[in-house]
């Protein structure tokens, strides 16, 4: 039994970090379903669009944040919160945001070198790596690499950068390639120019 | 009592436009792939990300689904082309030794299948890649042999065969880190 690899095979799926992929899937839906949401519709009778729309708005209210200014001022909150998990939840949080104002973008570049939890900091990059169209995120979160000091993280930023809606440049991955303390594991990571 | 919706039904509600549904499959498919890309990349950081872009993909691929189509292969070939894109890398057990430390209950406990877990990994990165991936198909994701096969191109009784070679090669392994380690 000791030796029996059948039963020592089911040990590699022990740990998975089920609670962290769940939110990130369950983040995902959500924005299909936004997306789908928004997506012009064909015409309809109009008390077929008012019944929609009144179950929409009821369901919405219910279920979903209700972004806006007071959401954005409750994310800025957490983000500078004492307790780490609250930044983290407001990192995380920011994801809602259709998108981020200029204090929360600016909060969160700033917290991808300042932030002294690297679990806030890996909430931070991934909030971040959802928006790195945006130039001003891509350029911190390229100059978060050379920074970040866990190797740990540095692959996951290199990561979270391959996997954003925006994709590495020819340039961007000869910019990376080029920092001298780039850890292996993070170079490893980085799609080959 | 109500039967268990099975994963077609779920995956088929997903296409129709049931996103929720996703989050049911998620629940009874997650575990197993995890270990499955975790044993094929020996990378705890990296199976992750193969688990989450193989989920990702589902969403964004949803409508290639074909109704009634066998769930499980479906995913593991988006699987296995997500591994494939991240390329080729050899397992980096040093990288997920780090990324396993953790508190607990029982550390001691933890520790030996921690242990053991990095000698099965070890194994595994020993062996052909073909060999491996059909180790964790058989029992990691506990396809039938007959499905191993059509997915990988051989005969049944060629998986049947090199399964069992497999596992007696991973066995030789494991039983030899031992013997390695009770002389040190």
């Amino acid at each position: 039994m000791k030796h029996d690899p059948e039963n020592l095979l089911d040990l590699l799926g022990e740990d998975a970090p089920s609670v962290r992929m769940r939110a990130q899937l369950e983040h995902e839906i959500t924005a299909e379903k936004n997306r789908l949401a928004r997506r012009p519709v064909r015409r309809r009778p109009l008390w077929a669009t008012a019944a929609v729309l009144a179950v929409a708005v009821v369901m919405g209210a219910a279920l979903w944040p209700t972004g806006g200014p007071d959401q954005a001022a409750s994310v800025l909150a957490e983000l500078a919160a004492d307790s780490a998990l609250r930044r983290a939840q407001g990192a995380r949080r920011s994801l809602d945001e259709a998108e981020l104002t200029v204090e929360i973008r600016q909060r969160l570049t700033t917290m991808l070198h300042r932030e002294p939890d690297p679990n806030v900091r890996l909430a931070v990059m991934q909030a971040l790596a959802a928006r790195n169209t945006d130039p001003t995120v891509r350029d911190a979160l390229l100059a978060a690499v050379a920074a970040e000091d866990s190797p740990l993280l540095q692959a996951r930023l290199v990561l979270a950068l391959r996997r954003g809606p925006g994709e590495l440049s020819p340039a961007e991955i000869e910019r990376l390639q080029a920092i001298p303390e780039l850890d292996e594991a993070a170079r490893t990571r980085l799609p080959r120019s | 009592m109500d039967q268990p919706t099975s994963n077609e039904d779920l995956m088929t509600a997903v296409r129709d436009g049931h996103l929720e549904a996703l989050a049911a499959l998620f629940e009874r498919h997650h575990r197993p792939l995890f270990g499955y890309a975790r044993g094929r990349s020996g990378d705890t950081d990296r199976a992750e990300d193969v688990v989450q872009e193989t989920f990702s993909r589902i969403l964004r691929y949803r409508r290639s689904y074909r109704p009634g189509a066998p769930f499980v292969p479906w995913m593991l070939r988006i699987a296995r082309n997500v591994l494939q894109a991240e390329g080729a890398q050899s397992p980096d057990l040093a990288l997920t030794a780090a990324a396993e430390v953790k508190a607990s209950d029982d550390p001691v406990r933890d520790l030996e299948r921690k242990q053991r877990r990095e000698q099965v990994m070890a194994g595994l990165a020993e062996l052909a890649e073909e060999d491996r991936d059909l180790l964790l198909l058989s029992h990691v994701q506990e396809l039938p042999r007959q499905e191993i096969a059509h997915m990988l191109g051989i005969t049944t009784n060629a998986a049947k065969v090199r399964i069992h070679r497999a596992l007696a090669t991973l066995r030789r392994q494991i039983v030899g880190a031992d013997h390695g380690e009770a002389k040190s």
